[in-house]
């Protein structure tokens, strides 16, 4: 899932620089032909047309966004899939934010810390998933630009074998990428 | 593969006695506790008595006395002899009665001797009579021919021969022909792979690009069921052993947990279409059939008895996870696991009658076994690390399972009576999650 982190961030790079190549190729239009324009506004700051401006500024939004989301992860207690308050809160702010951020969807990854077993853990990685899922979708998020997938024990964030490498395992990680 | 070998096994013109003769010497596997015959495998002898056994090319004959000596290690009824608990010298004198000193190894407390007589074969390695001999009485357990053509068939005459043996003294050799799939680490990366019980014949099934786990064999051996977890997906994938393809197939919802096939042949899996993780059968296009259990909790890690009219799985109704048995007849489910928090892992004997699965104690997990028909539950497994995923022999004797017990996850073998834990050895890399299947 990393490398699809990464590589959204790529895409988005990809795009900005496609951006500013377009920016460049409009800057090399004559003064005079700019001058000659209609002056409806279709040119602004910096030669981009309020459309290309407009797809920066929510390409930025969304990189920010992106990271934001990803920042939080939320932590559960042992064998358990329950919503701490702190979670809500996390939650809560993650769902303003793909509200006000649009083209934006979400992937809930549900994971587990190695003490318990292989099958269960992919079962409670599922619940645990699904209840930041759920809450999302109380708090208005629209379900449908939203997925979940559990990893069980298979991905742990730390390595070791105690609770303080247990505690930050036993989480959920938040992928939101731009449609 | 055991087809392929062109193999020339005949039995020998020495006659056997009755195998249960009453007074004949049998081991009873699946009794309360069980009986240990001591066993001493004779260093091999040229048939002629003449040629040397240099004459065979290659080192086969020692190598084969070894894979036997190894092979019959894995059995927990068997205390292996060396050369040096043979009172006056290992040496047989003989490679059959009446010629073997038998005096010798019965003062030496042998209850089995094995000896092994070549003869070279021009354009192979050599044909080797194997006889397995009751040192009491002299009668011949079991008497075996094999022609040898290259090296590589040694370990099968080896596994061969035990398997007659075991099955002579036992009523039971499918130990020697069954194998057992599991999930080995690599990188990031799991994949299944699989192997004879002994370790033997190590053979990559996957190479796909993510997780795969919780592998299951179909009750004929000719399928696997294993869950593959991509970068967005849960697929289950079904591999072919006569074909050796893969089918990889989505399936509705987000989850799919712990396939198993069932006895009709059927693939039972958990799916969380409802928002939760319940146990559903699949028809033959993998289309979603009939739920074998609802609940409100999580319903996983389903297995059936050989009869087909019992599902053991875990379930979190309660609270905590626990094993629980489900007559598919009668709809009836009754809680198996009585003790403790965390019970998981289930898998039940073929005839049904007993229950193995992870017991949490202390933040580890150990097997324990549950008897359903006295409603008893012990402890099999001790020591440190973790013993977790235990999958039954076919034969209802052994149980293979993962363990931490010397460092990373490696796959174990012990049987219903709880005998020590002996390693099977599948090379570098963790390995975890054992499913044992027919050979």
């Amino acid at each position: 899932m990393k490398k699809l982190g990464v590589f959204g961030l790529i895409v988005l790079v990809f795009c900005l620089a496609m951006a500013g190549g377009c920016s460049k190729k409009v800057a090399s239009t004559p003064a005079g032909a700019t001058a000659a324009g209609s002056g409806d506004g279709s040119y602004g700051q910096g030669g981009l047309t309020a459309e290309q401006l407009e797809a920066q500024r929510l390409a930025e939004l969304q990189r920010q966004a992106i990271e934001k989301i990803a920042a939080d992860r939320i932590y559960f207690a042992f064998d358990s899939n329950e919503l701490s308050q702190e979670s809500r809160q996390i939650l809560t702010d993650k769902a303003e934010l793909l509200k006000s951020t649009p083209g934006l969807n979400l992937l809930i990854e549900g994971h587990c810390d190695e003490r318990g077993t292989n099958e269960y853990n992919l079962a409670l990685g599922e619940r645990r998933a699904r209840a930041a899922y759920e809450f999302l979708v109380l708090m208005g998020v629209d379900s449908s630009k939203m997925s979940i997938i559990s990893y069980g024990e298979e991905y742990p964030a730390v390595q070791g074998s105690n609770e303080a490498a247990w505690s930050k395992n036993r989480r959920d990680e938040f992928k939101a990428s731009a449609n | 593969m055991i087809r392929k070998l062109s193999l020339l096994v005949m039995l020998l013109c020495v006659a056997a006695a009755p195998v249960w003769g009453a007074d004949v010497m049998s081991i009873d596997i699946y009794g309360p506790g069980q009986s240990r015959v001591n066993l001493f495998v004779a260093d091999p002898l040229s048939k002629d008595s003449v040629g040397p056994l240099g004459a065979i090319p290659g080192n086969a004959p020692l190598e084969l006395q070894q894979r036997i000596n190894a092979n019959c290690a894995f059995l927990p009824f068997f205390n292996m002899l060396g050369g040096r608990d043979i009172v006056g010298g290992p040496n047989p004198g003989g490679y059959v009665t009446p010629s073997i000193d038998l005096k010798k190894f019965q003062l030496s407390r042998a209850d089995v001797l094995v000896t092994a007589a070549w003869t070279p074969r021009p354009g192979g390695v050599g044909e080797v009579e194997l006889r397995a001999y009751e040192v009491y009485t002299g009668r011949l357990i079991v008497g075996k021919g094999y022609s040898v053509s290259t090296n590589q068939q040694v370990p099968e005459v080896a596994a061969r021969f035990c398997a007659d043996l075991m099955e002579a003294l036992t009523g039971q050799g499918d130990f020697f022909r069954s194998n057992i799939a599991f999930v080995k680490k690599e990188g990031n990366r799991k994949q299944i792979y699989m192997c004879t019980a002994q370790g033997l014949n190590l053979q990559k099934v996957t190479n796909l690009d993510g997780i795969c786990v919780s592998p299951s064999w179909s009750h004929d051996g000719q399928k696997l069921a294993f869950v593959f977890l991509d970068k967005q997906h849960h697929n289950l994938c079904v591999w072919d052993r006569q074909s050796r393809s893969l089918e990889k197939k989505r399936l509705p919802g987000n989850t799919l947990i712990a396939p198993a096939f069932t006895r009709s042949g059927s693939v039972a899996i958990s799916l969380d279409m409802s928002g939760n993780p319940e146990i559903y059968e699949l028809k033959p296009d993998f289309s979603v059939g009939r739920p074998l259990e609802q609940n409100w909790g999580i319903d996983v890690s389903p297995d059936f008895d050989r009869s087909g009219q019992k599902m053991v799985f875990v379930s979190n109704r309660l609270g905590n996870p626990h094993v629980f048995l489900k007559n598919l007849g009668s709809g009836e489910v009754k809680r198996v696991s009585m003790t403790g928090k965390y019970n998981t892992g289930p898998s039940i004997s073929p005839d049904g009658t007993q229950v193995v699965f992870a017991h949490m104690v202390n933040g580890v997990h150990k097997l324990f076994l549950a008897d359903l028909i006295s409603g008893q539950e012990r402890q099999l497994t001790f020591g440190g690390g973790s013993d977790e995923d235990p999958t039954w022999s076919p034969d209802g004797y052994f149980i293979a399972f993962s363990s931490s017990r010397s460092g990373p996850k490696q796959i174990y073998l012990t049987t219903k009576h709880g005998d020590e834990p002996i390693l099977i050895p599948t090379g570098p890399g963790e390995a975890s999650s054992p499913a044992w299947g027919k050979l």
